[in-house]
């Protein structure tokens, strides 16, 4: 990948040596995906801020590169914990400890503690056409298909590198040319709340990392785009979807695979993820929800049992401030998701969601058990 | 004998060959306290890879296995170099911050296991009587 004079006075070492590895990770990227160049990035979003998921190794890495400073604007995916009121979620204190190191050791490189999964809801919003360094699966997935930005799916330390330098190598989803459906699915009948992230899991299982094109919907909001696409990025890499009528980029390559999609296909989904039938949290907000998802959870809820909405801090505050009458049951949860909490050790032993990113995660990484329902459901239960 | 190779991570060593044809998920494959391959089914269970050049086709697994990777090099434990068939964004990445010498596109298969060998990443080979 060519590197320009002053790219490469950063590479030897000109801005210190965390730029210049840093620069090498984009440059090795670069080298390693057939990238031509580095292009300018407006925003970055890191993932693997979690103590759960980076543990000792990552801590201990963020805070050795704590002293470098970001050059655009940057956010952190959700940590494990809702950073004020960790001791309320049960979340053990040598955890949390651990956690603040790591947020303060983002913070400090002028990372802003905004801890989100879905940055777009709390306003940070890039516009069509532009280019950004994102790393957490669901919000690459809305990025480039609702919104039409252009990323990669990054990865932690090299979002991080991104943020850094304020450039990314250009391949993949940065060219018009590799936007393009590499597998169609048809769906031919019509498809509630629940089903669009039931149907996201069925077609990202199979496409893995390709691009899939859907045929066959006729209408669909953008909460419903986003539990398609957060699904689609769970089961399988898929970092771009389109959907026939309703996302802005349409196109496919020649001659494709075509697929039908089955209702049975999404039972089945609904049944794997069925390993209990009792349950001790209702877990709302994976992708973090928006604030008008919070107030319609809140004016429709029946059941008493505990439910968990996750969001971020911006939209927690608003909530909070807005909605006056929160039943005792609904906590709100900043900075934080029931994903890269650590569930398990606060004690939940069952789940119960309308995400699939959520169940799959709480099924994969947490190891505790799951139930699949929709939203409506979950909230008419008594 | 000379094996060509791109440079990933420049850096001249010495050091034993540990060969792996399968693909390695720092996470979960490796002990970060110790640089033993702890995986169940591989066919080097129990060997450890520290100080040693680590010959394998690719990486696969989370991408926290960068952070592994600086965490045996944070503990004294990572890999004196790394040879692959293939790099991939995982290893390459846990590499780079952990200053391991690396290079990739060798021919893998002919460089023996157990061997003393000289990675020199700068100039792109690995050699070995």
């Amino acid at each position: 990948m060519y590197l320009t004079k002053e790219e490469e006075r950063i590479l030897d070492g000109e801005l210190g040596n965390i730029k210049a590895k840093a620069m090498r990770i984009l440059a090795t990227l670069g080298d390693i995906f057939n990238a031509d160049k580095l292009i300018p990035i407006q925003s970055t979003q890191i993932s693997g801020i979690s103590y759960k998921t980076i543990g000792d190794a990552g801590m201990n890495f963020l805070k050795d590169w704590s002293d470098a400073s970001v050059v655009v604007e940057s956010r952190m995916n959700p940590a494990g914990m809702d950073l004020e009121n960790w001791k309320q979620m049960g979340v053990p204190k040598e955890f949390a400890k651990k956690q603040l190191r790591i947020v303060n050791a983002l913070t400090s490189m002028g990372v802003k503690k905004s801890c989100t999964c879905a940055p777009y809801e709390a306003g940070l919003v890039p516009e069509r056409g532009t280019h950004i360094a994102w790393s957490e699966s669901s919000a690459v997935s809305f990025a480039n298909s609702v919104l039409g930005a252009m990323t990669n799916r990054e990865g932690g330390p090299s979002a991080l590198s991104a943020s850094l330098i304020g450039k990314t190598p250009n391949y993949g989803y940065h060219l018009v040319e590799n936007r393009l459906g590499e597998i169609k699915f048809k769906v031919n009948f019509d498809l509630n709340d629940l089903d669009f992230s039931l149907l996201g899991y069925h077609i990202g299982k199979i496409a893995q990392n390709r691009i899939p094109v859907i045929e066959g919907i006729k209408k669909a909001n953008r909460e419903q785009l986003k539990s398609l696409g957060a699904g689609a990025a769970a089961s399988g890499g898929v970092g771009m979807f389109m959907v026939k009528h309703i996302t802005s980029e349409y196109s496919e390559r020649d001659n494709i695979e075509v697929l039908n999609v089955h209702q049975s296909d999404l039972e089945n989904i609904v049944n794997q993820f069925a390993n209990c039938s009792s349950y001790d949290v209702i877990a709302f907000g994976c992708p973090h929800s928006s604030f008008k998802e919070i107030k319609q959870i809140i004016d429709n809820v029946k059941t008493t049992k505990e439910i968990w909405i996750c969001t971020a801090r911006e939209i927690k505050e608003r909530a909070l401030k807005e909605l006056k009458l929160i039943p005792k049951n609904i906590k709100i949860l900043a900075d934080t998701c029931m994903v890269v909490a650590p569930v398990k050790e606060i004690g939940i032993d069952c789940i119960a969601t309308n995400s699939t990113k959520c169940a799959h995660y709480s099924q994969n990484l947490s190891r505790i058990k799951t139930l699949l329902k929709s939203k409506e459901d979950l909230l008419n239960e008594t | 004998m000379r094996l060509k190779g791109d440079m990933i991570v420049p850096g001249n060593v010495k050091g034993i060959t540990v060969i792996s044809l399968d693909p390695i998920s720092f996470l979960g494959d490796i002990d970060p306290e110790t640089g033993i391959i702890v995986a169940e089914k591989h066919s080097l269970k129990g060997e450890s890879i520290k100080n040693k050049i680590f010959v394998f086709s690719t990486g696969k697994g989370s991408t926290v296995g960068s952070y592994v990777l600086y965490q045996l090099y944070k503990n004294g434990c990572s890999p004196a170099g790394i040879v692959n068939k293939e790099a991939e964004a995982i290893v390459a990445v846990g590499a780079i911050i952990s200053e391991i010498p690396m290079i990739h596109h060798v021919e893998i298969t002919k460089i023996p296991h157990n061997k003393e060998v000289i990675l020199n990443a700068d100039d792109g080979f690995i050699e070995f009587e």
